[in-house]
This record gives structure tokens, C-alpha cells and sequence, in this order.
């Protein structure tokens, strides 16, 4: 590992005044599991390299549930939300995708903030986070920013976040009435094992049987997150008929490939998209089991 | 820098170099060889710890990070005359360690598990293993030797209560 200062502070406000700090090169560390690894590949520059530890700044650390929205500390662990009665309750696609998340021990130290902000591909927070139209709280010295997740991420391990600036929470407005998600992994392995694909899904259906909110976020697809409204459209007013939920699956691969354009896993990665999104629609739509 | 907390129930206090992970200051600074060094990128649970009572991967945790908090490594995991616990008794009984160098981890994850469970199913014990790695045993007999500790743990404080 290189040479590296360590320092940690005790509130956001002074997280922000040590990241302004030109003389070194900061890196946020709050769980630490994807940043350890990216020192050890870590090659040294002249500005010396310092961490600052956010980790135990206890504004940065908490679940709320608050009037029509779920507020996430950027430094809740996988295995906080995991345990969290409130996001049981209100978003049990979330604690699905989560428990998916590496292995306890990872679970135990990885956050959510950190999963966001590292921007991998292959993170398995961020489909569901997408789905669920989540909101990302920044704050720097200039002041407080937000944005839809899908604005903050703007591909393989590039976020819109500046030096001087650090997530701080994400907000998650609380779903219809009626509405359900699934997500779905796909490993080499069951457990602790990195995502090949994953999809997640949020739909609901009107009183009339037709279907009335869909959103479909495959993930490991795109280094961006993307949205599939042409897919959606297909079932959007329609009722989810088995037929339907096929075609809106090769429209979602017809999109990906028309964004992605091919490459040399397209013809892998096509048709098993296709049909795990098929088998999400279905859980969600077709599936009586809540 | 100068670090204190708690490790194996007492109070510790270490002068260290600020860039090492807990795992060097356990094996090097330390003299604790007990946890085990392996993939070193946090998939294979050999450097498991509990960090207050969490399972993590010492590989992946700084040093400082510890300041004031408290550690568990497998020195501190023994039965009250100094030898092996149940766990680790079940461990020898059901041939759950073969070349052992797995074993101080999946000591650690076993009691994380149950610390927090006290009937874990076999597919609860699979998951909170799911994180450490065997390549000897395959797994079978480790997930019998927690089971075993489990329903042997639980007879006992069902046991006491009848008794109480």
C-alpha cells in the first residue's frame, strides 16, 4: 500500500474544510471495502496522500423515515439497511438487492454512500436505487446540491461529486400505494460474488388491471444508469399479459444494445437480460406472493 | 500515532504506523498470528475479526479505525480453562478443520452468528459463512459443527432456565 495520512473528523462541516485542503490528494473513506483495494493498485503523485475518515460523524449515519420519503446517511452499511424496520417496511426491494451485497463482512463495513460514489458498473445498490428515483444530498463550500442518481453517475467510476464535495444522504420517496419491486442477480456464485447482470423492477397495477407505474433499471449493463422508456410504454395502460411482458423484455434489450451498442458480450449478455427482466415483470405483475 | 482500544477484553495501547490495516497491526505490531492473512482484498474471511461485535475483514480496515473500539480475534476465543471452547471443540469433534488455515476466521463468523442467533437454520449457518473461504473441507462439516454448537448452546441455557 502506499503511504498515506489518516485523519477523522467529527462533522461533515469539517470533512469539507479538510477536503478544501490543496496541499493533499483526500480520498473519502467511509467503509472502506472498494477503496483499500483501489490504494493497493494506488500509484503515488506528489501531493501526498491523506484519508479522511467519515465513517463515525454521527450526522452522516441514520434511517429516517420522514413525511413521503426515507432519508439514508451516506454512511448506513449494507447490513444497517439490511436490519432497518423502516426500509423492511417501506422498500423490501431495497433490502433485497442488499443482502445480495458481497459477504457479511463486507455487508458489515461497505455503505451505501460509498457504493454510490465509487460508481462501479457492477454496483449492486445502484439498479434499485434508480428504480426507487432516489436523490442524492451533496454539500460542499459553496452550499447543498441534489439530484436523481442517474445525474450523479456519469459512467465507470465518474461521479459529478467534486474534491470539495461529499455525499451526505440519498432520499427515497415512499412508492405508490399497491406498488412492488423485485430485483434479480445474476453470479457465478451464490454468495459473495460479483453481479454478471441484475435487473430491478418497481411496478403496480390501476384498479382496472392495467398496468399503471412500471420502471425497469437493468444493472452491470451500462456504466451509466439508464432508464427503458420505450420498453415501459409497452405496458404502460395495458394489462400485464404474459405476451406483453415478452415484448417489453426485447424491447429493454433493444434499447440496451441500441445505447450500449454491440459488444462482445452482447450475445450473452441480450438474451439473458431479456429473460431475467421477463422473470422480473412477471414476479411483479403476474406473482400473487407479495 | 498512538492508538488505544480494547482487544480480547483488555485495554490496549499501540504506537503504529498510520497507513497499515488492522491485520498488519494485529500480526506484525501485535504478535496476534492467529488471524490469518490471505486474499487480502476482502473475499476470502481468513482475516476475519469482530470489530465491536461485527464480523469484518481486518485486510480492509485501517488501523486508526479502531481507536477506541473494541476488537475480538481468535486469541480471544478460547473456553474458561484456557483450551477450546464448544465451537472449537465441535470444530476438532466433526473434522471441521483440515489444514486449519480458514479456521481462526470461521471461528469468528460461526460466534458472530451465534452471538445473534440461537437456532440458526443450516442455510442461516451457510450465509453467515458465506463470507470465508475452505478449500479443504468443503464446507459440510463446518456448517455441522456450528449446528452442533448451536443445539448444544441452546440445551444448556434452556437448561439453566428450567433450572432457575
Amino acid at each position: 500500500m502506499p503511504k498515506f495520512a489518516y485523519i477523522r473528523p467529527g462533522s461533515i462541516e469539517e470533512t469539507i474544510l479538510l477536503l478544501g485542503m490543496p496541499e493533499f490528494e483526500n480520498k473519502i473513506l467511509a467503509g472502506g471495502t472498494d477503496l483499500l483495494l483501489d490504494l493497493r493498485n494506488h500509484t503515488s503523485s506528489e501531493t501526498s496522500l491523506r484519508l479522511i475518515d467519515i465513517s463515525r460523524i454521527p450526522e452522516l449515519h441514520y434511517i429516517q423515515l420522514q413525511e413521503d420519503q426515507v432519508s439514508i446517511g451516506a454512511t448506513a452499511t449494507f447490513t444497517e439497511i439490511i436490519q432497518s424496520p423502516i426500509l423492511q417496511e417501506t422498500f423490501p426491494i431495497l433490502i433485497q438487492a442488499c443482502k445480495k451485497i458481497g459477504g457479511p463482512q463486507i455487508r458489515n463495513m461497505a455503505t451505501v454512500g460509498g457504493n454510490i460514489a465509487n460508481a462501479a458498473a457492477c454496483a449492486d445498490s445502484l439498479p434499485v436505487l434508480a428504480c426507487l428515483h432516489a436523490r442524492l444530498h451533496l454539500q460542499s463550500s459553496q452550499g447543498n446540491r441534489n439530484m436523481p442518481i442517474e445525474q450523479f453517475i456519469l459512467g465507470k467510476n465518474k461521479t459529478i461529486c467534486q474534491k470539495n464535495e461529499i455525499l451526505t444522504s440519498i432520499s427515497l420517496p415512499l412508492l405508490p400505494q399497491g406498488a412492488k419491486g423485485v430485483f434479480i442477480k445474476l453470479g457465478r456464485r451464490n454468495a459473495q460474488t460479483t453481479s454478471r447482470l441484475t435487473v430491478a423492477v418497481v411496478g403496480r397495477l390501476s384498479n382496472n388491471g392495467r398496468v399503471d407505474t412500471v420502471r425497469i433499471v437493468p444493472g452491470s449493463v451500462t456504466d451509466k444508469i439508464l432508464f427503458y422508456p420505450e420498453a415501459e410504454a409497452l405496458l404502460l395502460n395495458h394489462p400485464p399479459t404474459p405476451e406483453r411482458l415478452r415484448q417489453c423484455s426485447l424491447k429493454v434489450i433493444e434499447s440496451m444494445i441500441h445505447n450500449n451498442s454491440k459488444r462482445w458480450s452482447t450475445d450473452y449478455k441480450a438474451p439473458v437480460l431479456a429473460k431475467l427482466t421477463e422473470r422480473a415483470l412477471s414476479q411483479v405483475f403476474l406473482s400473487n406472493i407479495s | 500515532m498512538n492508538i488505544a482500544f480494547k482487544l480480547n477484553g483488555k485495554k490496549t495501547s499501540v504506537t503504529i504506523p498510520e497507513d497499515i490495516t488492522l491485520l498488519t497491526m494485529l500480526r506484525e505490531h501485535l504478535n496476534l498470528t492467529g488471524t490469518k492473512q490471505g486474499c487480502e482484498i476482502g473475499e476470502c474471511g481468513a482475516c476475519s475479526v469482530l470489530l465491536d461485535g461485527k464480523l469484518v475483514n481486518s485486510c480492509l480496515v485501517l488501523a486508526p479505525q479502531v481507536e477506541g473500539r473494541e476488537v475480538v480475534t481468535i486469541e480471544g476465543i478460547r473456553g474458561l480453562d484456557g483450551g477450546p471452547n464448544d465451537l472449537q471443540q465441535n470444530f476438532i469433534d466433526h473434522g471441521a478443520i483440515q489444514c486449519g488455515y480458514c479456521t481462526p476466521g470461521m471461528i469468528l463468523a460461526s460466534e458472530a452468528l451465534l452471538s445473534a442467533h440461537l437456532k440458526p437454520s443450516r442455510s442461516e449457518i451457510r450465509e453467515a459463512l458465506s463470507g470465508n473461504l475452505c478449500r479443504c473441507t468443503g464446507y459440510q462439516q463446518i456448517v455441522d459443527a456450528v449446528e452442533a454448537t448451536a443445539k448444544s448452546r441452546n440445551l444448556q441455557s434452556e437448561g439453566q432456565k428450567n433450572n432457575g
